[in-house]
């Protein structure tokens, strides 16, 4: 049993929420606090897997509250349910909320990402690993992006199409671009994973606010990048990006979902930017051993972490509410047997592109290669597509040079 | 007059004497030449004298000739006296330097004649004397210096004050040629000019003042000079000489050069002030000066204003206006400004000038010139103009955003509703579904009753699905459900209602409004705003009448007191520890007017800021929270638009009150405004 704790200064909103949820109580325990300080006590008698909070109430609010919880108890989700569509509440709760819904949620979507939630707290069992990935408010980006997009804010004659370009072009500010766009704040009831569309949506006003007052993206830790190439991670998962929308379209998938997947392809190493982040010596070491031993990363990172950078990743854009597609693409980008799906999709060309990728910069790479899923390939019956898609990667890694 | 006899005839001599003082002359005589000489030489010496030839010591002659070759200033007119009467020795008599002669025996009538005649010579000779010395003095006494020569060129005379200038002394310069002496060069070109006498020597005429030229005296030394000649002419009009009159204008040429720097100077500051100055004649008003910047005021270059009128440069009605100032101006000889004229110039278009007139007045207290100075107060008219425009959109920034903040806590007060109607609708649409379920199995044991096969599985069966679809727990909730959808509902309800109201079809006219019910629809448009730190406390007065007011802004007055009472609570309340604090809003009649009261219990006003809490832009709030404009926006509604006033009590740690005071009677409140 999942357990949720719903928290309103409104009692009928409560009473509305414990009745139309009532048809869940099989799967969830629920229970119901009306202010910020009560819910503390409730967290305080028994752990919860998801919090949902009103933002505006009396005493402590419902930023107050997720900081509070997000300190006390890292791995459970936070949601944020508020009927506020004030860009001040947004730059409130953007540090400590993983999803935003706002009121009025209609019934479905609640209960679907509040299942979500709970079903992602069993795709990672580790739960060290879980409260590392939960209190991942942002993620480093390139120095030099990152400087790029400041200036460029404060420049007169930003537009969004450039902004958009600076930040599709880093790891970091892509997720959590999309991260934000895909709360229900801005009120889409799509999902959305191109970054110029997630800008756009967004809007310069908000994104500079986001960005120069609530620090959204931040730069690299020293520390960090003297362990962690991020530069290599950042080129490597661009061109895969690039490589991914090419192979997509040979696949037959349209715009506009071609544009996503050029942020599936971005994406799919972001869990090394949390390890790597979280615990850069830790990840050097498995670096390290990976090379030593000549196995995949993957496979050393489950071994010392618990779980691949592919599950950490998978776990935070998840929780961040990024598209199911996304997440299934980034979670199973080395494994793709796994997956439930046995049709080509974005994490057909994810996983290909990322090993195509490579294949090309082999001297780049100092770790093992990994290898292509031949028996999945076969399955889907893309096997014999691979020289075709060979020589398509290759001209993007030219036009790219 | 004095005259000599000279006379060795011991008769005649006496007799000469009588005859002499006879005829009125004093008389000196001598017996012989040499004595003759003597009393000749004497300073006192006789202007006449009548001397006889032959004499012993020394003869007529040699005296005649002797008194010639003395060049003395006083003539001495000589009579020679002699026997001889031959035509050779008159002229040897003559020539020797006598001036008359008579032969003896004589008669003494030709004598006294011939004396007359020699005292007529010696007055004209003195009168000569006379004129020439006054001439001499005359010469030395001018400060220009004077040259006279010959009809050859030749100096024959040369003044004091040429002598001074040129360096040559008279005596030298006799007879020396002009050009010597006189050497001028061009003051620019320093070429040696043409001598101007022998232009006159060949065609006689004057030659005017020649200016520039530099002369150069005998030492080498320069003197800035003007000079001019005539000609000279004998009685029958040919030429003879020429006078040559020059002058040293050194001093002349300095005090112009001082003037010149002068006027340069008071030129470049008048050229460079940033000022448009012109002056005009007083009497035909003509431009006759004029700088740069006050090309940009008349509208031409400098060149097309100087010599033109006002009404040249201005249309007719912009010259008529100028020209009342000018009136006053002369009529009052004091300066007039005008602090802004609109003057219309063709390039560039419309500017507005801060004008100052005066008049220059002569010794005589008449005014000769008008002096205008006119100062472009164009863009710091527009600039005025911009700040007028820019507080009128702050203020309407200011209702906007607040707008804009009720609309966001408008729109969480409709959420919040329409959250739980929406859970409440969706619990009763799954329970229905149950209850049907149920009801189904229930209409199935209702016929099993009727028809006898009821079965004891079937009832079991029953109160399973009533379990399962917990009855009891649907019966006790839907009530309660489709209350508080009801409740929420109404409440979606009563904020629609209220916002329509709040934003009554905006009219700025004044009509009679119920200032209870419009206090009532601001606080629950602005509950959002106040629900999480305060309550409000209505205490409005049912009596009270409708009162004359612009509704928009009495509830925009309304709402920002309520939003600032608030704020001043939540800065008291914060987190919710304490428990919220209250905001009681009054209405009361009291003497004609209505008295609206909004007090709080927040923070309380310090007293250092009392002063300034109406003045636009004052704000305690952090950047981005405000204005600064609700409370200046209240009073600027309340004491201009509604001639009522607005004032507050504060107490720190206490609370604020504030008390709007409106006039009820329209009629006296027209009164007041008039």
């Amino acid at each position: 049993m999942k357990r949720i704790l719903f928290v309103d200064d409104e009692p009928n909103v409560l009473n509305g929420l414990r009745r139309m949820l009532r048809p869940m109580c099989k799967e969830w325990v629920m229970e119901f606090a009306e202010s910020g300080e009560s819910a503390l006590n409730v967290l305080a008698a028994a752990p919860f897997d998801v919090v949902v909070t009103d933002m505006r109430m009396p005493g402590m609010d419902g930023a107050d509250l997720l900081a509070k919880v997000a300190e006390l108890y890292p791995q459970t989700i936070r949601i944020v349910l508020s009927g506020q569509s004030s860009e001040e509440s947004i730059f409130r709760c953007v540090g400590v909320a993983h999803q935003f819904l706002s009121k009025p949620c209609d019934a479905e979507r609640l209960r679907r990402t509040i299942s979500r939630a709970c079903a992602l707290r069993d795709s990672l069992s580790e739960a060290t690993l879980q409260g590392l990935i939960s209190q991942t408010v942002r993620l480093p980006s390139l120095p030099s992006a990152y400087l790029e997009l400041l200036a460029e804010l404060r420049s007169p004659e930003s537009g969004v199409r450039k902004i958009a370009e600076i930040v599709s072009r880093d790891v970091g500010m892509t997720a959590k671009v999309l991260h934000l766009v895909n709360s229900a704040f801005f009120g889409m009831h799509q999902q959305v994973t191109d970054v110029e569309r997630a800008v756009a949506i967004l809007g310069m006003s908000t994104i500079s606010g986001l960005v120069l007052s609530c620090k959204i993206f931040s730069q690299i830790s020293l520390q960090t990048m003297q362990v962690f190439s991020i530069e290599a991670l950042v080129k490597h998962s661009v061109e895969v990006g690039a490589m991914t929308r090419a192979i997509a379209a040979t696949g037959g998938i349209k715009q506009p979902e071609l544009d996503d997947c050029f942020s599936g392809g971005v994406l799919h190493d972001v869990g090394k930017l949390v390890l790597a982040s979280n615990m850069p010596a830790q990840y050097l070491d498995a670096q390290a051993k990976a090379q030593t031993n000549q196995i995949p990363l993957w496979m050393v990172e489950r071994e010392m972490f618990g779980a691949t950078h592919a599950e950490v990743g998978a776990y935070l854009l998840g929780l961040w509410g990024l598209p199911d597609s996304v997440v299934e693409a980034v979670a199973y980008h080395h494994t793709p047997d796994r997956c439930i799906h046995k049709e080509f999709c974005l994490l057909t060309a994810v996983h290909v592109a990322d090993i195509l990728e490579q294949e090309a910069n082999c001297t780049r790479q100092s770790v093992p290669r990994a290898i292509l899923a031949k028996g999945y390939l076969h399955k889907i019956g893309v096997w014999d597509r691979l020289d075709e898609w060979r020589s398509i990667c290759g001209i993007v890694e030219r036009k790219a040079a | 007059m004095k005259v000599l006899v000279a006379e060795d005839d011991p008769i005649l001599c006496p007799m000469l004497e009588s005859m002499l003082v006879t005829w009125g002359y004093e008389v000196v005589t001598a017996t012989d030449g040499q004595e003759a000489w003597e009393l000749l030489r004497d300073k006192e010496a006789p202007r006449m004298a009548v001397i006889d030839w032959m004499m012993p010591r020394m003869d007529g002659l040699q005296i005649c000739r002797r008194l010639r070759e003395l060049h003395r200033r006083h003539y001495v007119y000589t009579i020679l006296l002699t026997a001889r009467a031959s035509k050779e020795d008159l002229l040897k008599g003559i020539e020797a330097g006598a001036d008359d002669y008579i032969v003896k025996p004589f008669d003494r009538n030709e004598l006294r004649a011939r004396l007359r005649a020699g005292e007529r010579v010696l007055s004209l000779q003195a009168a000569m004397a006379e004129e020439s010395e006054r001439l001499a003095v005359t010469l030395r006494s001018i400060r220009d210096g004077v040259i006279v020569v010959d009809h050859e060129g030749k100096v024959i005379l040369l003044s004091y004050v040429a002598e001074q200038l040129t360096g040559w002394s008279a005596s030298e310069a006799l007879g020396v040629s002009l050009g010597e002496i006189f050497n001028v060069i061009d003051e620019s070109t320093r070429k040696k000019r043409y001598c101007p006498v022998r232009k006159v020597l060949i065609t006689g005429k004057p030659v005017s003042p020649i200016n520039h030229g530099i002369l150069v005296s005998r030492q080498g030394k320069e003197i800035p000079v003007d000079y001019n000649c005539a000609a000279v002419r004998d009685t029958s009009g040919a030429i003879t000489g020429v006078v040559l009159v020059f002058r040293d204008v050194t001093r002349q040429k300095r005090s112009e050069r001082e003037m010149q720097n002068a006027l340069a100077l008071l030129d470049a500051v008048v050229s460079h002030l940033p000022l448009s100055v012109f002056l005009r004649n007083a009497k035909d008003r003509r431009i006759v000066l004029c700088n740069k910047a006050s090309e940009i005021m008349l509208g031409r270059r400098t060149e097309d204003i100087i010599g033109r009128t006002i009404e040249h440069l201005f249309d007719k009605d912009q010259a008529e206006a100028l020209s009342w100032i000018d009136s006053e101006v002369l009529a009052s000889k004091k300066l007039v400004e005008v602090p802004a004229m609109t003057l219309d110039d063709p390039t560039n278009g419309s500017r507005v000038w801060h004008i100052y007139m005066s008049p220059i007045v002569d010794a005589y207290g008449e005014a000769d010139y008008i002096l205008c100075i006119g100062l472009d107060i164009t863009e710091r008219k527009r600039a005025e103009r911009d700040r007028e425009k820019s507080e009128i959109r702050l203020r309407h920034t200011q209702k906007m955003e607040s707008i804009g903040q009720l609309a966001a806590g408008i729109a969480h007060e409709i959420n919040t509703p329409t959250q739980y109607v929406g859970d409440n609708t969706r619990f009763l649409s799954d329970s229905f579904e149950d209850i049907l379920k149920l009801l189904a199995k229930y209409a199935e044991l209702v016929s099993a009753a009727k028809t006898g096969s009821l079965t004891p599985e079937l009832v079991e069966e029953t109160e399973a699905l009533a379990r399962e679809v917990d009855i009891d727990y649907l019966t006790s909730e839907i009530p309660t459900a489709i209350n508080e959808s009801l409740v929420g509902i109404e409440r979606i309800s009563k904020i629609v209602r209220a916002m329509k109201e709040f934003s009554h079809p905006g009219t700025d006219e004044k009509i009679p409004v119920d200032l209870n019910k419009a206090i009532e629809t601001t606080v629950t448009v602005a509950r959002n705003e106040w629900k999480y730190f305060a309550e409000v406390v209505l205490d409005l007065d049912p009596d009270l009448p409708l009162v004359p007011c612009i509704p928009d802004d009495f509830n925009q007055v309304i709402l920002n007191l309520l939003v600032n009472a608030a704020h001043a609570i939540a800065d008291v309340v914060g987190d919710g520890s304490v428990g919220k604090g209250t905001i009681t809003i009054s209405t009361r009649k009291s003497d004609g007017w209505a008295e609206i009261r909004v007090a709080d219990t927040g923070t309380g006003i310090p007293e250092s800021i009392r002063s300034k809490i109406f003045d636009p832009f004052f704000t305690t709030k952090q950047v981005g929270k405000g204005t600064g404009q609700g409370l200046s926006i209240a009073h600027a509604v309340i004491v201009d638009k509604h001639c009522g006033d607005i004032s507050f009590e504060s107490e720190v740690g206490k609370g604020t009150t504030f008390l709007i005071r409106i006039p009820i009677d329209y009629c006296a409140e027209k009164r007041e405004a008039a």
